[in-house]
């Protein structure tokens, strides 16, 4: 018992870090064979662009965990950014930015009354959502960008400490505390139990429905939070932004070691899925790779790495 | 037994499902510190009483009487929270968190910030282990555990929270022997810490090993209570059959053709082993067996559903390698599932639509259906088998599951089979559908085919087939013909073979 245990956690550990090991392989083909790659410019760059998908990764990552998926951040970015740049002008920086994570929230939450109270699919509800969010933004902004004249919001989205890009700061801040909340918090735990098997969580007395109501929120306000910096560094709120970034969230958090299924995903992983995709964008576009085939090879590198992990799944079971 | 009042009383329960009473004045009291055995055949009543007890059904009439407390009925977190745990054979625990993390879910240790305290949540939970006997690595997650070691946790689970009543559901189906010697060594020392067991078990030994008392249920009434030295083996067993019907036989022994199938030492490690029997055309071969004997998992190697590590199977006098059961439908093999909601239909579409299917690939030509050829057999078939309503293109969700099953029949009828393996074929069907299906199969067999039947009904096993095949834990146990058959002696083989020898 004890060498098949040892094994197991041997294979887990392996699946635990190969988002880890396969962003370092990933950077070290960058650094000898792509030009301009292995500079701290790009890197700032990099960060600067994928800290916002980070933000929403996370969001993801929870409801993943629970089984379920979130197909309404892309649209609830441009929602966001179009509330905040609205509210900008008319109430003032701070109540704008509060009011535009607060909506935001809210219709997260509705996505998670209506998963946890229904029998309706999280992929439906969240489709539903999608379209919700994109038609409420277009119509608050009929339809057109919304400037942003906030001199310092605009300045947010730019600015480094120390030389790294804050947002990225931010991005490590509230990956740091979610990761402290998924080891240690009970409702952390619980996540992944209703993802795990829901029955048994529930016969355990945990609050399913609780548990998913909150997920979902919480998906929609890290949403937001993505939203503002998207918007900070556009300089104005769009009613079409955002579109297809739920897909490369929900790739980081794959590629990061996470089932569909339920139960498993990690931050750490999803922090290195973030940041192959960064990666590999960096590279593709500096080899002058049309940006027509980038898509496909983002594609592939998700199917590979669903694929390793199902081997890998397998061969721990017969383990 | 060594305290005067019982934990746990249970009067007169009564329950029935869609007006078809499973439990009827069942009584069970349950002493601290015994083991109590509950027996009967399969369907006898026992899964439906321990769901009671565990809060999981609400009875219909009676009460329960815990720790002097008289309730209707209670939740099943209430049961948790309150000193009754079930540990059911499918595991009720979370597989992707740790051993330690299972046992405390929903109970977890905190910190003084609120956070979960893991040292002292791990330092707990390995206690559990020690005062249980069991060495146990609490840190790994569930899902890298045997099934018999997840079913330790379950059970230290419930003893981390104050258990006092706990329910066994066939704990040691899946374990092996010396499994369930530590199994037995936990339940002695469970036995002095004065918690109230109920024990379900269809190994006759184990039950003389381990048991103080025993109540056999038969078709929901409570038989006999006694202690477990008032009965022995021949005697248990007569209280859980006891029937008095006169039972109408069908075997006409002379008519029996010739093989069609021959099956010599089919296995698969840790499932079944050692299968070995002819089956003729003209006949109905029954196989009888308690549920997880291997009955399914035989038949779905035979026809090559799941692929077998040995043996060989000879069919029409070649020896063949059956490759899925869509290669034994071409061959004329036919299986009509035990599962008819997950296996047998394809729910919303319509009956003659679910019937033409074992049609489609042999009728293509070119890959182009055929489908007013297949309306024709499909209808003429329909007609004969009496489907209530008389409209094939009604949804077969609609119909009722002795209808369904005839449909499902009929399946098998279009395509021309020779060998047809039925897996409880009127499981949850009503009494006049059952006897129109029985007709069906009699019909076939008049007809020349050949019949495997897997039954749990003992009445239909007898009245049905010509000769009867009894596994237990895996293996062939036995063999009658149906006029030497009893309930007493099929029961007897398939309990008497432990189930542990896989």
């Amino acid at each position: 018992m004890k060498t098949r245990a040892r094994l197991g956690n041997y294979l887990s550990f392996l699946n635990k870090y190969s988002a880890i090991i396969a962003l370092l392989i990933i950077v070290v083909y960058g650094t000898l064979f792509v030009p301009h790659f292995m500079s701290v410019a790009n890197f700032k760059a990099i960060l600067f662009q994928y800290s916002i998908i980070g933000f929403l990764a996370l969001g993801q990552l929870l409801v993943i965990i629970t089984g379920g998926i979130d197909l309404s951040q892309g649209s609830l970015l441009a929602f966001t950014s179009i509330v905040a740049a609205v509210l900008m002008a008319q109430i003032g920086l701070v109540p704008a930015v509060i009011g535009a994570v607060l909506f935001c929230s809210l219709l997260g939450l509705f996505s998670g009354l209506l998963v946890s109270r229904t029998k309706i699919p999280a992929f439906i509800v969240t489709l539903g959502m999608l379209g919700i969010g994109r038609g409420l933004a277009k119509f608050v902004a009929n339809a057109k960008p919304v400037p942003i004249a906030d001199e310092f919001f605009r300045s947010m989205g730019r600015a480094e400490f120390i030389g790294i890009p804050v947002c990225a700061i931010l991005w490590v801040i509230a990956s740091v505390m979610l990761y402290q909340f998924l080891k240690r918090r009970r409702l952390g735990r619980y996540i992944y139990a209703v993802g795990s098997s829901e029955e048994s969580a529930r016969l355990a007395g945990i609050n399913v429905k609780k548990v998913k109501l909150f997920v979902y929120t919480l998906s929609a306000f890290l949403t937001s939070i993505g939203a503002l910096i998207w918007a900070s560094r556009l300089g104005s709120g769009s009613p079409i932004g955002g579109a297809g970034y739920e897909l490369e969230s929900i790739a980081a958090v794959i590629v990061g070691g996470a089932s569909l299924y339920g139960g498993t995903g990690s931050v750490v992983g999803t922090m290195a899925g973030v940041m192959i995709f960064g990666v590999i964008n960096s590279i593709l576009n500096l080899s002058g790779i049309s940006p027509f085939w980038q898509g496909a090879i983002k594609g592939i590198l998700i199917l590979s790495a669903v694929a390793l992990s199902q081997i890998q799944m397998r061969r721990s079971r017969k383990a | 037994m060594s305290d005067a009042t019982p934990i746990l009383k249970l009067k007169n329960i009564g329950k029935s499902f869609s007006g078809i009473p499973v439990l009827a004045h069942v009584d069970l009291d349950l002493y601290p510190g015994e083991v109590h055995c509950l027996m009967g055949e399969n369907g006898a009543g026992k899964s439906t009483l321990i769901k009671i007890i565990s809060g999981s059904y609400v009875a219909d009439s009676g009460e329960i009487n815990y720790l002097g407390q008289t309730y209707p009925s209670y939740s099943p977190r209430w049961a948790h929270k309150n000193g009754i745990n079930t540990i059911y054979q499918e595991i009720d625990l979370v597989p992707h968190l740790t051993v330690a993390e299972n046992i405390f879910l929903g109970n977890e240790p905190l910190t003084k910030f609120k956070n979960i305290n893991k040292t002292e949540m791990n330092i707990r939970a390995k206690e559990v282990f020690r005062d249980m006997g069991v060495d146990m690595d609490v840190h790994v997650k569930l899902q890298t555990l045997k099934v018999a070691n997840q079913q330790l946790v379950a059970i230290a689970k419930a003893l981390a929270f104050n258990s006092k009543v706990m329910i066994l559901d066939e704990p040691t189906s899946v374990f092996t022997n010396t499994e369930v010697e530590l199994l037995f060594k936990l339940i002695r020392k469970l036995k002095e810490q004065k918690i109230a067991l109920l024990y379900i078990s269809h190994h006759i030994e184990e039950i003389f090993e381990i048991g103080d008392r025993i109540t056999v249920l038969r078709d929901g009434n409570l038989v006999r209570t006694g202690l477990i030295k008032e009965f022995n083996k021949d005697s248990l067993i007569k209280s859980m059959v006891g029937r008095d019907v006169k039972i109408e036989r069908h075997d006409d022994g002379q008519k029996r053709g010739d093989e069609i199938l021959n099956v010599t030492g089919v296995g698969q490690d840790g499932v079944v082993d050692d299968i070995t029997f002819t089956l003729h055309k003209g006949e109905i071969l029954g196989i009888g067996g308690l549920v997880g004997a291997g009955r399914t998992e035989m038949a779905r190697l035979v026809m090559g559903a799941d692929r077998r590590q040995r043996g060989k199977v000879v069919y029409k006098g070649k020896e063949l390698e059956i490759k899925s059961p869509n290669h034994a439908l071409t061959l004329g093999i036919g299986l009509v599932p035990e599962d008819r909601k997950q296996e047998g239909i394809v729910p919303m579409r319509s009956v003659s639509e679910n019937m033409a299917y074992s049609l489609v690939e042999k009728k293509s030509r070119f890959g182009l259906v055929p489908w007013n050829t297949i309306k024709k057999i499909v209808l003429d078939n329909f007609t004969d088998l009496n489907v209530q309503p008389q409209n094939p293109s009604k949804s077969i969700s609609l119909l009722s599951g002795g209808n369904q099953q005839k449909a499902v029949l009929g399946k098998m009828l279009c395509a021309d089979c020779d060998v047809l393996i039925l897996d409880e074929p009127t499981r949850g069907v009503d009494v006049g559908a059952r006897e129109e299906i029985y007709k069906v199969m009699q019909d076939l067999k008049g007809k020349g085919l050949a019949i495997l039947m897997i039954s749990s009904d003992l009445i239909e096993l007898m009245s049905q087939s010509d000769r009867i095949l009894v596994m237990a834990g895996g293996r062939i146990a036995g063999e009658f013909s149906s006029n030497e058959a009893t309930e007493e002696k099929i029961l007897g083989l398939a309990l008497n073979q432990g189930g542990n020898q896989l």
